[in-house]
């Protein structure tokens, strides 16, 4: 009797899937401040920041990368720079109410053309510029000329009776640019 | 393996945990419960877990005064169990258990429904399951369970490989057997290690608190050495 959850185990493995691979792949780490690259260290000190930032290692299959968050107002922000230092965008998290209505209405109609069913969950206003042009905006002068702007979407969305989590990013004409699903990590040890 | 300030002030909560719940009161018994649980993937959102778990009793006590100490075989339980991805982040399943202990086979159907919600910093678990109890000599028990879990990476945002996390759970339990009610308290504080995504070894305690409608508390304390491999 004691043989049979063996063999009930042997057979079920024989029907087991293949591994999968992830379609987005991010590993995070906390980092100390000693470890950050000082051209990223500098940028942070030169927008004057009243907050407490905390330092993170990311890797993930499109480079690897250091970012600093910090929460500003009940907004989260995220600065990301590469290993060096160099600064490659600012990311605030905003209400999916913040976007123009214009703007929200033609990401709709491209996701409803994807998706039979969908829910915005975060979205983040992601802006690429000059080392001037971003610390300008991190100490709130409001300088968005010049500044490239994209969106960030975390989406709960349904694709042919497939419910899965996607990370969507538009441009300002509310145009999908990239798509990838989010792979959950592992959850056995908190489901059983 | 660099161990940080915040990783060493856990430590010290969890020996802090288990020194508050050594205390004697009614009947206590400590022993160890190591754990294999082994997940096997299929397709269409369907998975097998599969689950071996032991005990061993080293002490037992009543009002404080130590009457047994020593290794002692309790029972083993091996339960298989499939489940079905039904939404985003949540899964029903169904299963049954055997349980071998002092001779006697004893058969548990089992029924659950469970929810992982990730949050910013850690993640939320949510399992509410039934069982069915059927010994041979006795009235059929029911239970009605109810855990809630979170697991906090103690490195980073979220636990990545090669990276400890803490998982607490806390789970209640509701029990008929015949005319007999009881209700169950388990408190199960972990230190677990991340191998790989699919591959986690945990250490830890459960504590069991029954019997709280009679004036025969009992207390169990169980050293949990507890690994996950998903196939």
């Amino acid at each position: 009797m004691r043989i049979f959850p063996f063999l009930l185990l042997a057979v079920l493995l024989s029907f087991s899937n293949g591994l999968t691979a992830q379609k987005k792949f991010e590993r995070e780490t906390r980092l100390r401040e000693n470890d950050v690259p000082a051209a990223a260290l500098s940028f942070i000190q030169a927008t004057d920041p009243q907050e407490r930032i905390r330092w993170y290692y990311e890797e993930n299959l499109e480079g690897n990368s250091v970012e600093a968050k910090f929460k500003r107002e009940s907004a989260r922000y995220s600065v990301e720079f590469d290993t060096l230092g160099n600064i490659q965008d600012v990311e605030i998290e905003i209400s999916p109410d913040e976007l123009e209505s214009s703007l929200k209405d033609e990401v709709d109609d491209n996701l409803t053309e994807q998706f039979t069913k969908y829910k915005w969950q975060k979205l983040q206003r992601q802006y690429t510029g000059s080392v001037t042009q971003l610390q300008s905006l991190l100490r709130g002068e409001q300088e968005l000329s010049g500044l490239t702007i994209r969106y960030e979407l975390e989406l709960k969305g349904t694709k042919e009776r497939h419910t899965a989590l996607y990370e969507i990013t538009f441009d300002e004409a509310g145009l999908i640019t990239r798509q990838r699903q989010i792979i959950f990590k592992n959850a056995n040890h908190l489901e059983y | 393996m660099r161990i940080t300030w915040n990783t060493r002030n856990l430590f010290g909560g969890l020996l802090l945990l288990l020194g508050v719940s050594l205390q004697g009161q009614s009947v206590s018994q400590f022993g160890t419960l190591p754990v294999v649980n082994l997940n096997i993937g299929l397709s269409n959102g369907w998975e097998v877990n599969t689950k071996w778990e032991t005990r061993q009793i080293l002490s037992t006590s009543v009002d404080g005064e130590r009457l047994e100490r020593g290794f002692d075989f309790s029972l083993s339980d091996h339960a298989v169990v499939l489940a079905k991805k039904v939404g985003l982040n949540s899964k029903v399943a169904a299963g049954y258990l055997l349980r071998f202990r002092d001779g006697d086979i004893i058969n548990r159907s089992i029924q659950q429904f469970s929810v992982v919600q990730r949050l910013r910093n850690f993640r939320l678990a949510h399992r509410l399951a039934s069982d069915q109890t059927f010994v041979q000599t006795e009235a059929v028990e029911f239970r009605l369970r109810y855990r809630i879990g979170t697991e906090f990476a103690l490195n980073g945002q979220s636990a990545d490989a090669e990276e400890f996390y803490l998982k607490l759970n806390n789970e209640y339990l509701a029990s008929w057997q015949g005319t007999d009610f009881d209700f169950e308290i388990r408190a199960v504080p972990v230190l677990g290690y991340k191998f790989t995504d699919r591959n986690k070894l945990e250490l830890g305690l459960d504590m069991r608190f029954d019997s709280f409608l009679t004036e025969d508390l009992r207390r169990r304390s169980w050293g949990i050495i507890a690994w996950y491999y998903k196939v």
